[in-house]
C-alpha cells in the first residue's frame, strides 16, 4: 500500500474530471487500479458531498473547543519551527526553479553580477547586508526572509552552480559597503543606491 | 496603499505532475485573482480579510510567504484548521470514540501544515488546486492507516420492508420533478432532519446520479458503498423523500 500513489490517484481522477464525478472516467481508474476500486468509490462519494456543501456544522461552543486545541498545536509547531524552516541551498538554484537566469535574478533584485556571485558564496558579513536587499530576495523567491536569512548567515562558500577556483576556505568577507565601493563595474548613481540601502 | 506595489506579481506556479496526464498540476483562476489581490495587503489588511479568503489561497500564503510570520501564520493555521473540522466531520461515525476522533483530525492538521510547509517538496501542490478536495482524499488515504477506524457500522437505520415499483410512489416522483436548485434547497433546510447516511444517499441519487443497484457487478452503486441491500437503499430513499416532501409544504 503506497499511500502517495493513492492520493496521486485521487487527485489525476479530480483533474480529469474537473467538472465533479464521472462514472465512466471513475470506472476507467477502478479498472486500471483494482486494488483502491473501494476508495476511488468513497473518494467520488466524498466529492460529490463536497460539491452540495454538505459539511458538518460545528455549535459554537464546541468551535472554540476545537479552535483551542489546534491553537496548542501550532503552537508546538511554532516552537519547532527551526526544524521546519526549509534549508535554501542556492538562491540561484532556487531562482532557477522561477525560470529566472542568474543575471535576470540579479537584475529583479536590484544587483550586478558579481554582488549576486557575493551573495552566493556568503562574501558579505552577515550583519552589513541591508535588510531591504534581505526582504527584495525572499520576495522574489516567494520564500520567507528568514530562509533568504538563515542562507546568509553562513560561513562562506563556493556556489554548486558557479564555476570557481576558490576554495571556501580562502574567501576573506567584507562588509556589503565595501563591496559596493570597491566595485568597478558600478556607476556612481548605483553606488550611491545601493549603499543607501537600510 | 494596497494594490499599489508588486503590479507584476504572479505566483509561482505548481509544479507537481500529473502520473496519469504529464500535465502539471495549476491552480484555478479565480485562486491565482485572489493571490495578487492579496498579495498587497498590509499586514494589518491581511489579517482582517484571512477569515474571507478561499482555502487554496491561504495554503499559497502560508506556504510561499508567511509560515515564518507568527501571527499571520498562526491565523491562518487556526482557519483552516477550522475548514479541515469541517470537511473530516463525516468520517466520525468511522471512529470507536470522540477522542480517536479528535487525534485522528489533529494528526491530518499536523500533517497537512508539515506538507504545504515543506518547500522542497510539491506533494501537496493539490491543495491549491482544490483545497476540499485535497484534504477529502488525505483523510480518506490516512484513515486507511488507523487501526481505530472501524468498518461502517451495520445498524439498519429504517428497517426494510416489502415494497414495490418504488419509482411510482409519490414522493419519488414529486422529488424527481423538481429542478435541482429546488433540491439542493430542500436537501440544505433539512439536513438536520435526515439521518447523516440518509441524507447523503438522498444526495448521491438525486443530486450526482449514482445509480441504486446495478447487475453489473464492476459498476459502483449506492447499495455497494453502503454495504445494503437494494430494497434497503430504495426504502431510504422512500422514507426521507416522504420527509424531505413534506417539509416542502412547510415551506411553502
Amino acid at each position: 500500500m503506497n499511500t502517495q500513489e493513492l492520493q496521486d490517484i485521487f487527485e489525476a481522477y479530480s483533474l480529469e474530471t474537473p467538472d465533479g464525478n464521472d462514472f465512466d472516467i471513475l470506472r476507467k481508474y477502478m479498472e486500471k487500479y483494482p486494488g483502491y476500486k473501494r476508495d476511488l468509490a468513497e473518494f467520488a462519494k466524498e466529492r460529490a458531498l463536497l460539491k452540495f456543501d454538505l459539511q458538518t456544522e460545528i455549535s459554537s461552543d464546541e468551535k472554540n473547543r476545537l479552535a483551542k486545541i489546534s491553537r496548542s498545536k501550532f503552537e508546538e509547531f511554532w516552537a519547532n519551527r527551526d526544524q521546519e524552516i526549509t534549508r535554501i541551498e542556492s538562491l540561484t538554484k532556487l531562482a532557477k526553479t522561477f525560470g529566472m537566469k542568474k543575471i535576470e535574478f540579479a537584475r529583479k533584485i536590484g544587483l550586478n553580477g558579481t554582488q549576486l556571485f557575493n551573495l552566493e558564496v556568503r562574501r558579505f558579513v552577515f550583519t552589513t547586508i541591508p535588510q531591504s536587499l534581505i526582504s527584495t530576495i525572499a520576495e522574489t523567491l516567494q520564500t520567507t526572509k528568514d530562509a533568504v536569512a538563515q542562507f546568509l548567515d553562513q560561513s562562506p562558500g563556493v556556489a554548486a552552480n558557479y564555476k570557481s577556483e576558490t576554495r571556501p576556505d580562502e574567501i576573506e568577507q567584507i562588509s556589503f559597503s565595501q563591496a559596493v565601493q570597491e566595485d568597478e563595474t558600478l556607476s556612481a548613481e548605483e553606488k550611491e543606491r545601493l549603499l543607501n540601502l537600510k | 496603499m494596497d494594490g499599489e506595489q508588486n503590479k507584476n506579481f504572479q505566483p509561482k506556479p505548481l509544479t507537481k505532475i500529473s502520473k496519469e496526464t504529464g500535465n502539471p498540476y495549476f491552480r484555478r483562476d479565480e485562486t491565482v485573482s485572489e493571490i495578487i489581490k492579496t498579495i498587497n495587503y498590509s499586514k494589518a489588511g491581511l489579517l482582517e480579510k484571512l477569515e474571507d479568503l478561499k482555502s487554496e489561497t491561504l495554503v499559497f500564503l502560508f506556504r510561499e510567504k508567511y509560515q515564518a510570520d507568527y501571527e499571520i501564520a498562526g491565523k491562518i493555521w487556526e482557519i483552516l484548521a477550522g475548514r479541515i473540522w469541517k470537511l473530516a466531520g463525516n468520517q466520525k461515525i468511522k471512529f470507536n470514540n470522540a477522542a480517536d476522533f479528535e487525534d485522528f483530525v489533529m494528526d491530518i492538521q499536523v500533517r497537512f501544515f508539515q506538507g504545504i510547509g515543506n518547500l522542497e517538496s510539491d506533494a501537496f501542490d493539490y491543495a491549491q488546486a482544490s483545497f476540499g478536495e485535497f484534504i477529502k482524499g488525505f483523510i480518506l488515504n490516512k484513515s486507511r492507516e488507523k487501526k481505530n477506524v472501524r468498518e461502517r457500522e451495520k445498524q439498519t437505520i429504517w428497517l426494510d420492508e416489502e415494497t414495490e415499483n418504488d419509482e411510482a410512489r409519490t414522493p419519488f416522483q414529486l422529488i424527481a420533478k423538481m429542478t435541482n436548485s429546488e433540491k439542493e434547497l430542500i436537501f440544505r433546510q433539512a439536513l438536520h432532519k435526515l439521518p447523516g447516511e440518509i441524507l447523503e444517499v438522498c444526495i448521491l441519487y438525486y443530486l450526482d446520479g449514482w445509480q441504486i443497484h446495478s447487475k453489473d457487478p464492476d459498476k459502483i452503486t449506492i447499495a455497494k458503498l453502503y454495504g445494503k441491500s437494494e430494497k434497503t437503499i430504495r426504502n431510504w430513499i422512500f422514507k426521507a423523500g416522504e420527509i424531505l416532501v413534506e417539509y416542502r409544504g412547510e415551506l411553502r
